[in-house]
């Protein structure tokens, strides 16, 4: 099952990205002035940040998905390891993101998939980090183990797709 | 007519009447009525007779008895034919399905250094006796002490070769009290009980001496090829050389000429552990002290609660996917899953059979179920930095006269292994190295290796050779393997060479030793010299005694017996011994990713904190401006109400 609503996340996600690319208007230049004036630090604060979280989310999207995708098992072996490498750094890296971030979608949007993309990749990082921490605890039994392993690829996917759709228009928003 | 003599007609003609109805009432027995109630078996005991049909009724008035056949007293309500095709019995079968590997029988002979499976299923590693030179009969003789009868105790007679011991010794029935006789006085390995009369030659005695109906005393060995069991005897009898004779005690006669044996389908465990023991070397002196009974035992389950069977006697061995047909459908359930998770599936619930905790296994994550056989973590020993070794009762003799007690007697069985199963699960199996005299054949399509098959060397061949060069003062008192040198392992190679007239090699510890061309002995990897595993599913341990209870590290540590505890190389060889090789190599994982996941559980404490810490502080920034986005749609309904 999420196998296949993994594809067509993937894929959807990817047509839809290209196709906006191709037909969507590029923003004003009115856009590109309001970028928030901020020090050199602070800068290079957010824009590592942002930098750790796409790269982290693209190897344990390959790490993660690799397994699942390709192979329909589970992540075992170098990639797990791989896999939770990644996940440590991805949850330190996130929470600056969130921090560093998140004044920028303050207000009304208006980019407004920017703004959902966001709020939603932030949200979905909670249950996706929670539902592996508590597999950690002996608290759980199978079945609330196999709950939440589904909610732990079932976010990271939302999550996953919120942060190319985020990356995606901020690129473009920084280029215009 | 006189009364008298009316009442004697009128008996004679109900006796009729009622022995009429005998062969109506065949196999009767075969079909439950559905009472869980224990039938009382009041029976008429009958012998075999010369021709091999049911003989004249055994009454306690005879002068010299012969001794009960159990195919002809059971028979009367039991389909004995088809019981003798239960997987007990029907190893000689050639159809019979063999299914998953288990123990084979070992032969064991440390004077000709010889440690080798045999089986007559085809399961691979295991050779047949016939490639040893062992005869069916002698195979029987050997190891039919704890054969409930049948197989190659019946099969033997089919070779015309063994018609003069077939007259002299019968055939080995199926022995239906073997199991099925609770009564107290069952004696399988006492003093001329059960195996000693097998031991014997004295097959057709055997049930009967078992029984506590009867005793039995000599042994066909005292007695010429043109000895007639059925025949009178002649002449005086060696009072120190007795044939086998038979007396039973008339206290068990009822005035019917009846006997009460008190057969249950409620097979006693006591029964089965006469067969199926397991001891740990080192606790052979203190076994009840030290050691617990199975979990399922110690909860008050029969083995045959489990292990179930229909009259066809195919016996649930509790793996999954036994049976393929239909008929035994009702055996899928009959596992460590069916019992505690149930069928998700059917229809109605499954879990929790006969009182089985459904386990929640808190904290394990879900890849060790499909990694792992429920086995690995509940079965067996806890593991120890070193694999030890386990007697068991068809390999070391145990509960006979003849029991191998000392904790090096060989076989020398290596418990507990973790290895993988068919369907790729790990799972703790027992294991021997082969040790065995044998030629390489090249012309034999082998499936084994392009090198060629290992075909033993038969024992008759050995003996004469191995007496001469190996010294019965080097055989220790405990039947260990005697020490051997290069240079006795390298004379007996030379001898055995020319006298078989192929080059021969000496199999143990894992490797193929043969002499090179400048006679200097070397060893070589060959699969025909691996080591035999089988699964071992019993001495069940509680939830709270099983791997990974206190900590992830019970496995996930570099020094973790589960994947790095020694599995010592058995082998007589002086040169070879001391050496063990790592429990992954049997587990087929890759060494070097266990070592990096199990030094990464130093960082997991950091990983939960940091994990949990900035999820708190993405909660925060979440709650901070989702407050920030109501206390802005709140003065937004407030301003348009101002306007």
């Amino acid at each position: 099952m999420f196998r296949e609503a993994a594809m067509t996340a993937v894929a959807v996600t990817g047509v839809g990205i290209l196709l906006h690319a191709l037909i969507a208007r590029r923003p004003g230049r009115k856009a590109a002035v309001e970028r928030p004036r901020m020090g050199l630090f602070v800068g290079l604060v957010r824009a590592a940040a942002a930098l750790v979280v796409f790269v982290c989310m693209l190897g344990l999207g390959i790490s993660g998905l690799y397994a699942r995708l390709v192979l329909d098992a589970a992540v075992s072996g170098y990639w797990l390891i791989v896999h939770v490498a990644f996940g440590g750094a991805f949850v330190a890296s996130m929470a600056v993101f969130a921090v560093a971030w998140a004044w920028d979608h303050r207000d009304p949007p208006h980019l407004w998939g920017r703004e959902v993309a966001f709020w939603l990749m932030v949200i979905a990082a909670i249950p996706m980090v929670l539902a592996v921490l508590l597999n950690m605890f002996p608290v759980f039994g199978t079945p609330w183990q196999g709950l939440l392993l589904n909610v732990h690829r079932y976010s990271a996917l939302v999550c996953a797709i919120c942060g190319v759709v985020w990356g995606y228009l901020t690129i473009r928003r920084v280029k215009a | 007519m006189q009364p008298s003599g009316m009442v004697r007609t009128t008996c004679l003609a109900a006796g009729v009447v009622l022995a009429s109805s005998i062969p109506a009432l065949a196999q009767d027995g075969d079909q439950p009525d559905g009472s869980l109630a224990r039938y009382v078996h009041r029976i008429p005991l009958y012998p075999e007779d010369k021709d091999g049909d049911k003989g004249l009724r055994i009454t306690p008035d005879q002068a010299r008895p012969l001794p009960f056949s159990v195919r002809w007293s059971c028979s009367n309500c039991h389909d004995y034919d088809t019981v003798r095709q239960g997987f007990h019995f029907n190893s000689t079968d050639p159809n019979a399905q063999p299914g998953r590997q288990a123990q084979p029988w070992i032969y064991v002979d440390p004077r000709l250094a010889v440690q080798v499976p045999l089986s007559y299923r085809p399961w691979p590693g295991v050779y047949r006796p016939e490639q040893l030179g062992i005869s069916r009969f002698d195979f029987v003789r050997h190891f039919g002490r704890q054969m409930p009868g049948g197989g190659p105790g019946e099969a033997y007679a089919d070779d015309p070769n063994a018609a003069g011991q077939t007259r002299v010794s019968g055939r080995l029935e199926v022995n239906c009290l073997a199991c099925h006789n609770a009564g107290p006085g069952q004696d399988q390995g006492c003093p001329f009980g059960y195996a000693d009369q097998v031991r014997e030659g004295n097959l057709h005695w055997a049930a009967t001496a078992s029984s506590g109906l009867a005793s039995v005393r000599g042994s066909v060995r005292n007695v010429p090829a043109s000895y007639d069991p059925y025949a009178a005897v002649r002449g005086s009898i060696d009072p120190n050389a007795p044939p086998p004779t038979t007396w039973y005690q008339r206290t068990a006669f009822d005035d019917n000429n009846d006997v009460f044996l008190d057969l249950t389908r409620y097979v006693p465990n006591e029964r089965c552990y006469y067969c199926h023991s397991n001891v740990l070397a080192g606790r052979t002196d203190g076994d009840k002290v030290l050691a617990d009974e199975d979990i399922h035992v110690a909860s008050g389950l029969r083995c045959v609660d489990c292990h179930r069977h229909g009259i066809d006697h195919l016996i649930v061995r509790g793996y999954p996917g036994q049976f393929k047909d239909p008929n035994h459908a009702w055996a899928s359930g009959l596992t460590c899953e069916g019992c505690h998770l149930g069928d998700p599936l059917a229809a109605e619930p499954t879990a929790g059979r006969l009182r089985a905790p459904v386990p929640s296994h808190k904290g394990i994550p879900l890849i060790h179920f499909e990694k792992l056989a429920c086995t690995a973590c509940h079965s067996g020993p806890w593991p120890s930095s070193r694999a030890g070794l386990v007697k068991t009762s068809r390999a070391h003799a145990l509960g006979t006269t003849y029991a191998e007690k000392a904790d090096q007697a060989l076989p020398h069985i290596v418990f507990p292994v973790f290895a993988r199963l068919e369907n790729g699960k790990i799972a703790p199996h027992k294991m021997i190295w082969p040790a065995f005299w044998a030629t390489i054949q090249h012309s034999v399509p082998s499936t084994q290796h392009s090198e060629g098959l290992v075909m033993p060397v038969p024992l008759t061949v050995v003996e004469p050779i191995a007496k001469k060069l190996i010294r019965r003062g080097l055989v220790p008192k405990t039947n260990d393997w005697p020490p051997l040198t290069d240079e006795i392992v390298g004379q007996m190679l030379t001898a055995l060479t020319k006298q078989v007239g192929a080059q021969a090699v000496y199999v143990c510890g894992g490797r193929m030793h043969c002499l090179d061309q400048d006679g200097r002995l070397v060893a070589k990897d060959h699969p025909g010299a691996a080591p035999l595993l089988w699964p071992a599913a019993h001495e069940v341990r509680p939830a709270h005694q099983a791997l990974g209870v206190r900590r992830c590290q019970d496995c996930h540590d570099n020094g973790s017996p589960f994947f790095f505890g020694a599995v010592p190389v058995d082998t007589p060889m002086v040169s070879g011994q001391g050496q063990h090789r790592p429990m992954s190599d049997f587990e087929g994982i890759d060494v070097g990713f266990v070592k990096v996941f199990g030094w990464s559980f130093a960082f997991r404490p950091w990983l939960k904190v940091i994990g949990l810490v900035s999820c708190g502080v993405l909660a925060l920034v979440i709650m901070a401006f989702a407050g920030r986005a109501l206390a802005r749609i709140s003065r937004a309904f407030s301003e348009r109400d101002a306007d």
